[in-house]
């Protein structure tokens, strides 16, 4: 199984490889049935590996470190130099995954396929670089999540850049400075967090000895036993935080997201998944647990708390469907940032499901959106309207997403967002209550899109679809409904949203050991696991879990 | 199987029935087709089926009570939605006396709205409903396909939500289907969604709702912070207690001022978390003008959602939660629906609308519910809960009834003398009107108690605990004389709203008559229409009979403390006891009785007498008029204190990201670039300069060797050996 992650973080890649290689001229109905083939294998793949994992948790293991690969490869890259004791210092690579990463994999995989579906007719210019950007994209983003090291999860971090800049630079009619803006701003806030990567590592290893300073498992488990002093936690926490905000984003760094979502291409909207998140979850809350506690509660607790008023203000006033959700995913992402830098299990919890939630509800909106985009060739609020009458089921499934946005219980969003702020309702009560206030006012932008977009009187710009089906006089004129090949992309979203939303249990039961170990301070000097491989004679516990108690080397 | 389970089981078919149901219903369109009349058929089957259910869960609780079954309540878990750590949120179920009669009652009452909906919405049996309200562009009516299958699907998901949060065992639950009634409500007000107002209203009721529901989340944070869990009870003996223990017992430390400072804030903004959910939901001041807008949705949502359950459910979240208010909580909640039942009456009094004002009267009645809880008596509140939601909804059908045959007249300036045309209406209606006032016959006729119609026992509670509240807290006098008041002002604009509508109008008799008749839709007789109007007026007039030894009262009884803080003195003043209640039952409701009489008399005087005249009336105070009518100017408040605002604030926002963060970013940026080409300048004149310099210099050497190079052998071998000495010698000179 451990193998198949390789083939599972490589095969998008790949398979961009082989089609720029092989057919860089093709035309577009060879490269999207590749794309297709390409993405739905990485899902089934997808579903193979992180699909057992969940079904599954097998890293529930009693003593474990912070960071916990539950299957790993790992491969010594060169050795740094000898430490204490003659030990060699090793640079080690992990790939790995454990239970969030699983479900962000799952996730990832089902949006790049539905990706592929929804740009099935509208891309056909130069149709191989979008579908190659797109199943580079795949490659980052599942490469991210499954990184257990910190070069790596660097080099995917920063790789997710690529793509979307080549997407948006060659397939939007937008100005090159948009394009810099989207990739310059990240970037500069990345390179602070290499620089912080590399004193993280270096820090840890002069105090506390570790061997492998770049590996999360080992750098997790050295630095709960031995945690660094608040000051050195404080600096290299802002350097790290530096890149993670720009990239979520946080108020007041936030302003390249609508821009990105309004130019680029449907894909790289739908899979502009909340990374830096993830950046925060794996990196500075196990390892800098004070500086989180202290300057992360201080600072970003309260820029995430006045992004989710802004980002909910600022959707009220956009006229572009793409930019009221980009607008809303900031406020969505302070929600996830309130949980998170609560640092307790609830929040946690909270954040980790916001962040899947993010991906599926808010995905799947900007799935519609390039629907109405195919068919209107505008997704300008103020020229279309009343379209329930028209397209009923595109209708219901914009209010269905909505809802899940919106947080309505029963669909998935409702419980990430309860989670988050009851967590930091416990710890600072005035920013959970502002955090509530913007799930009212989350309720009324999205409201005013369904009100203006599908209610009321039918109105909608005369397009390309439109004037020729017109012109053939036929009674049922104009754009036609979600056809099977959308309804195929949309559903299994939707049904993902209602699942989880039913059944959070399934998330939060995969969740729950990575979480609870990303806050634990009670770690026994020895006898910590710093990874498994699933095998059959584990010794099993009264409660049926599986207890490991030393690596076997 | 012991009784409990079958209770169990049998409640809970009755809730999931209605889902089943609008599952299938949402599909209708692929196992029937549009003009059929299965999906009403199958809804008024599936909520009589769940009603029958109820029933039986009724009756079976009675007789477990005779069998001597102690507990007061039913509790246990279907299925656990989330777990970690040691927190655990099930999906359970609380039954006691006020889950079983609220739960006969929203399935009696939807089964009638149901039946009564089959034969209003009968013309959406079409494939071309042209929708009168709505013009396109170009100003012709708009045609769409009929959809009466969606507005049952969305009426059986309603009541499975309205369902759920009275069956529901945790707070959470609540929420959750609070939510999810919240979201069918969206939808049913928004039913006529080609209409722009309809839209406008549905969106205003969720959005205030939500409102609320932002308070209530903070107050379930509040709750679990305070109790660890939001169960109602506690799981079992030896373990935590439940909320409503655990904040029983917080209440009374906080009166006993036992409670750390952190304990006493987390327990009032519990409570007024709570609260402002419930106000929100059952429309009270300040969010209450969603409500009078929610009429734009057809007539059956308006009697089930908008007057008998949904807006109810605030109510029953109170009354449920009441152990865990303090006592300033408490006297704001008796405050508030005070304010709400005179501003309500005074709409009602003033509106020109049939059904706004029935809405304002919902609010109105709401408001002593509210009032009954603020003063410690959720019992009586929800009394009235009961009372009020068979004879509202009944007022509602009548309503509908009365649409139908006018072509959807809604003004009472062009409705009158329907008397003659529907005469079963207009006997309900008076039925329901006389159940409302509270009437009654003031000696008994049948054992101890008077004989009256439902409302009168309800009210009499009501007041009479207001009455007894008032009698020992002297400055809270205020909270006695409005309700008495605003009996009176009910009976008034009750008796406004028969006259207008069935009397015959002084003066316009002989025409109106002929007008009604000849626009008369018939379907007035339809059975559908005619039973559940009946079965309504039943309820209406019979379902309390025997006052406090009724089975709605004594199953109420039975579900918690009859009369909250009974005796103790608190800051805001002493809570009346049983005792002190029952000792001005009488008087408070003779005094009920006097202002009920008083208003039904000036009315009859004033409407169908015409002892003095309506129209100079209004005409003399009409600045008034339009204040009342204009809601008390509630909605431009909010328009230019809230809503303008906030649109303001959103404009700002995203120029400030256009006008100052971008610039922000676009400076840096073409800083970088104006650095750059300094760099650049930096290159091409030092730098390169420097490399040029040596370049040339380098050039010019190889043009000075380059005179070197001359061709000829012998010179070459000579430079070669003369090379070679060189090296050797400089090696073997250059070694030690």
């Amino acid at each position: 199984m451990s193998t198949l992650l390789f083939v599972l973080v490589l095969m998008p890649l790949v398979s961009a490889l082989l089609m720029v290689l092989l057919d860089a001229q093709g035309s577009y109905r060879n490269s999207r049935v590749w794309a297709l083939l390409s993405t739905l294998g990485t899902l089934a793949l997808a579903l193979g590996t992180a699909g057992r994992l969940v079904l599954e948790p097998i890293g529930a293991a009693v003593n474990r470190g912070p960071i916990h690969p539950w299957i790993s490869v790992k491969q010594t890259w060169f050795q740094l130099g000898v430490g204490t004791g003659g030990k060699p210092v090793e640079l080690e690579l992990v790939l790995g995954m454990d239970g969030i990463a699983a479900w962000m994999v799952l996730v990832v995989s089902l949006l790049s396929t539905c990706a592929v579906l929804v740009s099935w007719e509208s891309i056909k210019e130069r149709s191989t670089e979008f579908y190659a950007g797109l199943l580079a994209l795949e490659t980052g983003l599942i490469g991210v999540a499954c990184s257990f090291d910190l070069l790596l999860f660097y080099t995917f971090f920063e790789f997710t850049l690529i793509p979307l800049f080549l997407m948006i630079g060659v397939f939007s009619k937008g100005s090159l400075r948009d394009t810099f803006k989207v990739f310059l701003l990240p970037l500069a806030g990345s390179l602070l967090t290499l620089v912080g990567i590399v004193a993280l590592a270096t820090t840890a290893h002069s105090m506390t000895g570790v061997s492998k300073p770049f590996s999360m498992a080992e750098l997790g488990v050295a630095l709960a036993k031995q945690p660094l002093p608040i000051e050195y936690q404080t600096t290299i926490f802002l350097l790290l935080a530096a890149g993670m905000i720009v990239k979520l984003p946080l108020v007041p760094f936030h302003t390249w997201l609508p821009v990105a979502h309004f130019r680029a291409p449907i894909t790289g909207s739908v899979l502009l998944i909340k990374l830096g998140l993830l950046g925060l979850l794996r990196l500075c809350v196990p390892m800098l647990p004070l500086a989180c506690q202290e300057t992360g509660l201080a600072v970003l607790a309260v820029l995430a708390a006045v992004g989710v008023v802004y980002g909910s203000l600022g959707a009220l006033a956009q006229d572009d469907f793409n930019r009221v959700l980009a607008y809303g995913s900031v406020a969505h992402v302070g929600v996830a940032m309130l949980g998170l830098m609560a640092m307790n299990t609830i929040g946690l919890n909270g954040a980790v499901m916001q962040l899947i939630n993010l991906g599926l509800s808010t995905g799947g909106l900007f799935l519609l959106a390039g629907m109405l985009q195919d068919r209107f060739g505008t997704r300008d609020l103020r020229q279309l309207g009343g379209l329930s009458a028209k397209l009923p089921m595109f209708a219901t499934c914009v209010v269905f997403l909505s809802f899940a946005s919106i947080g309505l219980p029963g669909l998935n969003g409702f419980v990430g967002e309860v989670l988050s702020l009851m967590g930091m309702f416990e710890v600072r009560p005035w920013l959970a209550a502002a955090g509530a206030l913007g799930m009212a006012l989350g309720a009324w932008y999205l409201l005013s899109v369904i009100q203006t977009l599908l209610f009321g009187g039918l109105y909608m710009p005369v397009s390309r679809t439109a004037s020729n089906d017109v012109s053939d006089g036929g009674a049922g004129g104009g754009p036609k409904d979600l056809v099977a090949r959308e309804l195929f992309a949309i559903v299994p979203v939707m049904a993902a949203c209602l699942v989880l939303g039913l059944c959070p249990q399934l998330i939060l039961g995969t969740i729950e050991p990575d979480v609870k170990a990303l806050l634990r301070r009670d770690l026994p000097v020895e006898e910590v696991v710093t990874a498994t491989e699933p095998g059959a004679n584990w010794p099993v516990d009264r409660e049926g879990q599986v207890l490991i108690t030393r690596e076997s080397k | 199987m012991s009784l409990v389970t079958i209770i169990i089981v049998l409640l809970s078919l009755a809730w999931l029935a209605p889902l089943a149901s609008a599952i299938v219903l949402a599909y209708a369109m692929l196992w029937t087709h549009r003009l059929s009349l299965a999906p009403g058929r199958l809804a008024v089957a599936t909520l009589g089926l769940a009603t029958c259910c109820s029933g039986l869960a009724a009756l079976l609780w009675d007789w477990s009570r005779e069998v001597g079954a102690s507990e007061r309540a039913i509790h246990g878990s279907y299925y656990r939605l989330l777990t970690f750590g040691q927190i655990q949120v099930d999906v359970n179920y609380l039954i006691d006396g006020l889950t079983i009669v609220l739960f006969l009652i929203v399935c009696l009452i939807s089964t009638c709205v149901a039946a009564f909906a089959r034969a209003y919405l009968a013309d959406e049996l079409t494939e071309e409903y042209i929708d009168h309200d709505v013009h396109t562009a170009a100003g012709g009516v708009v045609a769409r396909p009929g959809r009466q299958h969606q507005f049952f699907a969305l009426l059986m998901l309603f009541c499975f939500a309205m369902l759920g949060i009275v069956l529901a065992g945790n707070l959470l639950q609540v929420f959750l289907f609070w939510e999810l009634v919240g979201l069918a409500s969206y939808l049913l007000i928004g039913f006529y969604r080609e209409r722009p107002v309809a839209n406008a209203a549905a969106m205003k009721a969720f959005l205030m709702n939500r409102v609320g529901d932002v308070g209530f989340l903070i107050g379930l944070f509040c709750i679990w912070q305070l109790c660890g869990t939001w169960q109602f009870d506690g799981p079992a003996e030896g373990q935590p207690p439940g909320v409503l223990e655990a904040g029983d017992r917080l209440v009374r430390q906080h009166i006993a001022d036992g409670l750390t400072g952190d304990q006493r804030w987390l327990l009032l903004v519990a409570g007024l978390g709570i609260v402002a959910g419930c106000l929100g939901k059952s429309a009270q001041l300040p969010l209450q003008t969603w409500l009078p807008d929610a009429m734009a949705g057809p007539t059956p949502v308006s009697a089930l959602v908008h007057s008998a359950t949904m807006v109810a459910a605030g109510v029953y979240l109170a009354a449920r939660c009441a152990p865990l208010f303090v006592p300033e909580v408490l006297i704001l909640i008796a405050y508030i629906g005070a304010a709400t039942m005179l501003l309500g009456a005074v709409q009602a009094l003033f509106s020109q609308d049939l059904k706004r004002i029935l809405a304002f009267s919902t609010m109105s009645q709401l408001g002593y519910m509210l009032l009954a809880i603020g003063l410690g008596s959720p019992v009586a509140g929800c009394f009235h809960l009961v009372t009020h939601a068979c004879f509202k909804s009944l007022l509602f059908v009548a309503a509908g009834s009365v649409l139908l045959a006018t072509h959807h007249t809604l003004a009472l300036s062009k409705l009158g003398g329907l008397h003659r045309v529907l005469p079963l209406t207009s006997v309900v209606t008076m039925v329901a009107i006389v159940s409302m006032t509270g009437l009654s016959i003031p000696f008994a006729l049948f054992g101890e108690v008077p004989f009256a119609l439902a409302g009168h026992y309800s009210k009499e509670q009501i007041l009479s605990t207001a009455l007894a509240f008032v009698s020992v807290n002297p400055r809270h006098f205020i909270l006695f004389f409005v309700p008495l008041i605003t009996s009176g002002l009910t009976a008034l604009y009750l008796m406004r709203l028969w006259c207008r509508v069935f009397g015959t109008k002084p003066g316009q008799s002989p025409s109106m008559k002929g007008r009604a008749s000849a626009g008369l839709h018939h379907r007035d007789h339809s059975w559908w229409l005619k039973g559940s109007l009946v079965v309504l007026a039943i309820l209406s007039a019979f379902v309390a009979i025997g006052g406090d030894e009724s089975w709605v009262a004594k199953t109420l009884a039975q579900s918690q403390q009859v009369v909250l803080l009974a005796g103790a003195a608190t800051p805001v003043g002493r809570f009346p006891s049983l005792n002190d209640i029952h000792r001005v039952h009488n008087l408070a409701g003779t005094l009920g009785l006097l202002a009920s009489s008083l208003g039904l008399v000036l009315g009859w005087l004033v409407y169908r007498a015409a002892w003095f005249p309506a129209r100079e009336l209004r005409q003399g105070m009409s600045a008034v008029g339009h204040f009342i009518e204009a809601g008390f100017y509630f909605d431009e408040l909010y328009r230019v204190t809230i809503i303008g605002p906030v649109r303001q604030l959103a404009q700002r926002l995203s120029q400030v990201d256009q006008g100052i963060l971008d610039p922000c970013l676009h400076a840096i940026s073409a800083g970088t670039t104006r650095l750059a080409m300094l760099e650049r300048r930096f290159d091409e004149g030092v730098v390169d300069g420097l490399v040029n310099g040596l370049a040339s210099r380098a050039w010019r050497l190889g043009l000075m060797f380059h005179k070197l190079q001359t061709g000829q052998l012998r010179q070459y071998l000579l430079f070669l050996v003369i090379g070679i000495v060189v090296v050797f010698t400089a090696v073997f000179v250059g070694s030690p």
